[in-house]
């Protein structure tokens, strides 16, 4: 197996039961699948439970893979925001909300295929009102709905919808720029 | 993705755009031996089709052993031999059952759903042993094609096929056949 090998290529030798290539994509990428999880979790203990879940989906589920579909990257990490709001969802009553994307995003990426995606994504969210940031960041880390999200933050619904509504906006023209 | 409000290009851009949190040390080392042990649970069930199969051939084999054996087992439990008959062409839908002695030349041959003979004649039972074929009786069936026929073969004459004919005056058998079986 080729060191330089791509995740499409380490997805099928997963997909074949080759546990070193899942080592591979977890040295490229667990960083980011246990980020997004403790970012909406807000928990070490259950990130890393989700994180593990994710990856032995991904053993599981490699050979459904559609490339067509989504990239490698892009498709655990979809995994990982839904297996989390699921975990966030039954723990609602005494769960935190994820903390505001104020904090910059720091560290080593470890791979520069996504790197001027998220420095996009960086500079759009930096961009952002903080009230719309907020109001973005509950709705998509948590799938509250936008009257839980009103209700919430103590405000009225009409002024939620349009914030995530103006927040969305203003990230695809950001993003398709 | 659950909420369709989000259009993929977002949504993705917003799984990137979390901070970075160091997962713990250990966390590789442990999704591996996970996903190894599910390795090895799985393993048996990459056999388990050709075990299953494996497992229903040899019951499917060991049922047919035993059924062709049935006759004979039954036979050396009870000293009786038990012959189904089918009905040929001439008489499609006739059966006949015939119980005979496992060591002696005696035996019995019950008919059903054999036709009357319209001449007035008589069927008459056959046996053949290979090289030769001898008449053991002969007999009449009622309305419903029924009779029952209690025979004896000559001493030594070891039947292998039976076969019920029209009877003839010249001592011989003759075609059409109405039922044949054989041991």
């Amino acid at each position: 197996m080729d060191s330089d090998e791509g995740d499409e290529q380490l997805l099928n030798h997963v997909s074949r039961g080759d546990s070193e290539a899942l080592r591979k994509l977890y040295r490229r990428h667990g960083r980011r699948v246990y980020s997004l999880a403790f970012h909406i979790v807000g928990d070490e203990a259950r990130a890393e439970e989700i994180t593990q879940d994710v990856f032995t989906k991904v053993w599981e589920k490699a050979g459904s893979f559609n490339s067509a579909k989504a990239q490698p990257l892009t498709w655990m990490l979809r995994i990982t925001r839904n297996r989390s709001i699921d975990v966030w969802r039954r723990e609602k009553p005494r769960a935190e909300l994820p903390s505001d994307l104020e904090s910059p995003m720091d560290g080593p990426e470890e791979t520069s295929v996504n790197a001027s995606l998220e420095a996009g994504v960086r500079d759009a969210l930096a961009s952002l009102p903080s009230a719309q940031r907020r109001a973005l960041n509950m709705a998509y880390y948590t799938g509250l709905t936008h009257r839980e999200i009103a209700q919430t933050l103590g405000e009225p619904l009409g002024t939620v919808k349009s914030r995530i509504r103006d927040a969305l906006s203003s990230l695809r023209r950001r993003l398709h720029r | 993705m659950k909420n369709s409000g989000w259009d993929n290009d977002v949504a993705d851009a917003l799984n990137l755009a979390v901070p970075r949190f160091d997962p713990p040390a250990g966390l590789e080392d442990k999704i591996l031996q996970a996903v190894e042990t599910r390795k090895k649970r799985l393993r048996p069930r990459a056999f388990l089709v050709p075990g299953l199969l494996a497992a229903t051939l040899i019951l499917v084999a060991g049922n047919l052993i035993q059924w062709a054996a049935q006759p004979t087992l039954n036979a050396l439990k009870t000293g009786f031999r038990v012959v189904l008959l089918n009905g040929t062409k001439a008489a499609p839908t006739a059966t006949g059952t015939m119980i005979l002695e496992l060591e002696g030349n005696h035996g019995v041959l019950v008919v059903r759903s054999l036709p009357a003979l319209e001449d007035g004649g008589r069927y008459e039972l056959w046996l053949e042993n290979g090289s030769e074929a001898k008449s053991v009786g002969d007999f009449d069936v009622d309305s419903d094609g029924y009779a029952s026929l209690t025979w004896t073969a000559p001493a030594e004459f070891r039947a292998q096929q039976f076969f019920v004919c029209k009877g003839s005056p010249d001592g011989m058998p003759t075609r059409p056949w109405f039922l044949t079986g054989r041991i």
